[in-house]
């Protein structure tokens, strides 16, 4: 508490007082008005800026030097605009600012991103925001655009085509023509979901595209307003769940996110992941944070004319999230019965007990899929498996009074495991039922899964990338990044060759020249499993292609 | 407040350009070169209203090109702290309000906006509300802040506003 004392040796009365407890005073601000031993009317000016507690002070008072005017509290430069308190108008200096106490709030909206507050208040405003949401019984919804919502080309003769593809021209930063293809039933998935959920639109795309496709979809703004967070405005370029801090600095306890890739997410629990919708066949996320690979252009079969699209996932998405949030409230007022609104529950617990229902009493194992010796555990498979409540065995469970009896094998061949399961009728099916389980959060009728002999296990979405991701967008700032990404990819791939060289035949010279390894990168993407292996590399049961193993190895 | 001041702007101009036209050019890139922009002490350059005179050229030694010394009268925008100014409000946060004065980017955070207005997310687009009238700040209505501070960057200006203070908002 600091005190503001009459400075001045002269006699002066006090006339109007101007100030008021609790009115923040910025420097030179008129606190009252003097009038001298003369009869001058004279304005007293604040020599300091900070919230007013108390006022000596009163009307026709005389005042002396050190007489006491007034108690204040010192600015605690608690909101800052670029470099000037928001409260003072004083410029902050940054070397003095408690760096640790001092968060960056994103209220998503660009310009926001300069304001800075302390958690505290982040905190607050957040709270507030948070019980409004609750006694409007809504949820955080977090959507991802590309792929989740739309499919964007920058192929103008992308294929294969429709009426209702939209071509969006951007000049900034990079002119461009984009053609986007709406998911079908876009707007009323959200119409739907709009009393459930609020949207949030999270992006990898840059600002223009964001708000062009956001115009294109929400024409009104009525779904997103401006709650659009686009790569420009994100914190880290390869993580969005790096962005949840500051979106919401009270916790994502309401957040339900959807998005065609997990990894940005680091597989939070509340992600739905989103079967990816692909419209084009030459291009995947043209926002992918990852890079082309080296595919060389695969022969497409062109389809030429209009194609109707049947991707009916929306309405179940749909069905998904209204369930989740049946659930949340469902909690919450049990809570609230109980007097325990202290506690919020949290969609990160919530989301996966109903996840568990799914395949609850189903016990599987996997043939084919995993490399020898490779560990379960680390499957992707496995995981999410056990997210939706299967129990996962390493060999078949044939016991019948066993509780985990293996119910499904899931193959990507005719091995011996699958003749076994077979002759004791246990259900073998590809890994696309376990992935549909888990897209579409229900136990999907095993008939439309079986495994059949001409079944491509390379071919299946739960693997490494193997759409081409030939075409992608242009960003300036991109060009140099891509550059050393390329080399890294390039060293990367060189250190596989020669471990692989040394794994295989010794025919094989040791050594590589650099242009046979280019020659054999842009091959190698495309090879077909039985051109890998050899006759004397014959893959037994669970033995897994050698290509594979080296994605295993890069992901770890 | 605005100013109307005698300015100084040196053209770098490009052999090209030397023929018939050559002070018409010089005029030409003058506008383009200087309204609009901020110069740090006398603030936005609005309107370039005459020209006083366009110096003798000098060629750059090695180079071809010629630099103009030109003097010329502009209406320039010069913010200043305590100073009130009409803005338009161009983003309801949290956070609080920021606004644009003309060409400057002002932030009213929540401690200047006054207690009675309270924010209002659930609004479409979000806006600050009055609970016992209808009066209401939103994107795009027009205010009267009290600039409370001010920062000067490289080649712009900034701004921190405040509502809290007599015949302000509206």
């Amino acid at each position: 508490m600091n005190q503001l004392k009459f400075d001045s040796y002269n006699f002066v009365q006090v006339g109007k007082i101007i100030a008021h407890t609790d009115k923040f005073l910025v420097e030179n601000e008129i606190i009252f008005i003097m009038i001298s031993s003369t009869g001058q009317q004279q304005s007293f000016v604040s020599p300091i800026s900070g919230v007013v507690t108390k006022i000596y002070v009163h009307e026709k008072d005389i005042l002396s030097y050190g007489s006491l005017i007034l108690e204040y509290q010192e600015c605690s430069h608690a909101v800052i605009y670029k470099d000037l308190c928001a409260v003072c108008g004083k410029k902050v200096d940054k070397t003095l600012e408690p760096s640790n106490s001092m968060q960056k709030v994103m209220a998503i909206e660009p310009a926001s991103r300069c304001v800075k507050t302390t958690r505290e208040r982040a905190i607050k405003y957040d709270s507030n925001e948070r019980n409004l949401l609750l006694r409007r019984r809504k949820l955080h919804l977090l959507i991802d655009l590309d792929q989740t919502l739309v499919h964007t080309s920058n192929s103008p003769n992308h294929c294969p085509s429709s009426d209702d593809i939209i071509s969006i021209y951007l000049d900034h930063p990079v002119a461009q023509t984009l053609y986007t293809k709406l998911r079908p039933g876009v707007k009323e998935f959200l119409t739907n979901l709009q009393s459930y959920y609020v949207f949030h639109i999270v992006t990898f795309g840059d600002r223009p595209y964001a708000d062009a496709i956001v115009k294109l979809i929400d024409p009104k703004g009525t779904f997103f307003s401006h709650r659009i967070l686009s790569r420009d405005d994100s914190i880290s370029s390869t993580d969005k769940s790096a962005n949840l801090s500051t979106l919401f600095p009270c916790g994502d306890s309401l957040v339900c996110i959807i998005d065609d890739r997990e990894d940005v997410w680091k597989y939070a629990s509340n992600v739905v992941r989103v079967k990816p919708y692909a419209w084009f066949h030459d291009v995947g996320d043209i926002n992918s944070i990852y890079l082309p690979t080296f595919a060389e252009v695969k022969s497409i079969p062109f389809q030429y004319g209009v194609v109707n699209d049947d991707d009916q996932y929306l309405y179940q998405l749909e069905m998904i999230l209204k369930h989740i949030h049946a659930k949340f409230y469902q909690i919450y007022d049990a809570q609230c019965a109980q007097n325990r609104l202290h506690s919020i529950p949290d969609l990160k617990q919530i989301m996966p007990i109903l996840r568990q229902q799914i395949l609850k009493s189903v016990s599987l194992c996997f043939s084919y899929l995993l490399p020898q010796d490779y560990p379960l555990e680390s499957f992707r498979g496995t995981f999410i498996a056990r997210a939706m409540g299967a129990q996962v065995t390493e060999d078949l469970q044939l016991d019948s009074h066993s509780l985990n009896r293996t119910t499904h094998v899931i193959a990507g061949k005719h091995t011996l495991k699958v003749h076994q399961a077979l002759q004791s009728n246990i259900k073998v099916v590809t890994l696309e039922w376990l992935l549909d389980c888990y897209e579409q959060w229900e136990r999907k009728p095993e008939e439309n899964y079986i495994l059949t002999g001409d079944y491509d296990v390379q071919k299946c979405r739960l693997l490494p990338e193997i759409i081409p991701r030939i075409l992608k967008r242009h960003r300036d700032e991109d060009s140099a990044e891509q550059q050393t990404f390329t080399t890294e990819n390039l060293l990367v791939k060189t250190r596989e060759l020669n471990v692989d060289e040394r794994l295989l035949s010794s025919k094989r010279p040791r050594t590589v020249s650099t242009t046979d390894i280019i020659s054999q990168l842009n091959t190698d993407d495309n090879e077909d499993f039985d051109d890998d292996s050899s006759d004397d590399e014959y893959l037994g049961d669970d033995e897994v292609p050698r290509r594979w193993k080296e994605d295993e190895r890069r992901r770890q | 407040m605005f100013f109307h001041v005698s300015l100084d702007h040196e053209i770098l101009l490009h052999p090209r350009y030397f023929g018939p036209q050559l002070l018409k050019t010089v005029r030409r890139m003058l506008f383009k070169e200087v309204e609009g922009k901020c110069i740090g002490k006398y603030g936005y350059v609005i309107a370039v209203t005459s020209l006083e005179t366009i110096g003798v050229g000098k060629i750059q030694p090695g180079r071809g090109y010629v630099i103009f010394p030109v003097k010329y009268h502009a209406i320039v925008f010069r913010p200043f702290k305590h100073e009130v100014v009409e803005a338009i409000v161009t983003q309801v946060t949290k956070m609080g309000i920021f606004c644009k004065i003309g060409p400057l980017t002002c932030f009213i955070s929540r401690h200047s906006i006054p207690r009675d207005m309270e924010y209002d997310p659930s609004a479409n687009p979000p806006c600050y509300k009055k609970k016992d009238d209808d009066s209401m700040i939103q994107p795009d209505d027009g205010i009267r802040v009290k600039i409370a501070g001010l920062q000067v960057d490289a080649n712009e200006f900034f701004a921190v506003g405040t509502l809290m203070d007599d015949y302000l908002l509206s």
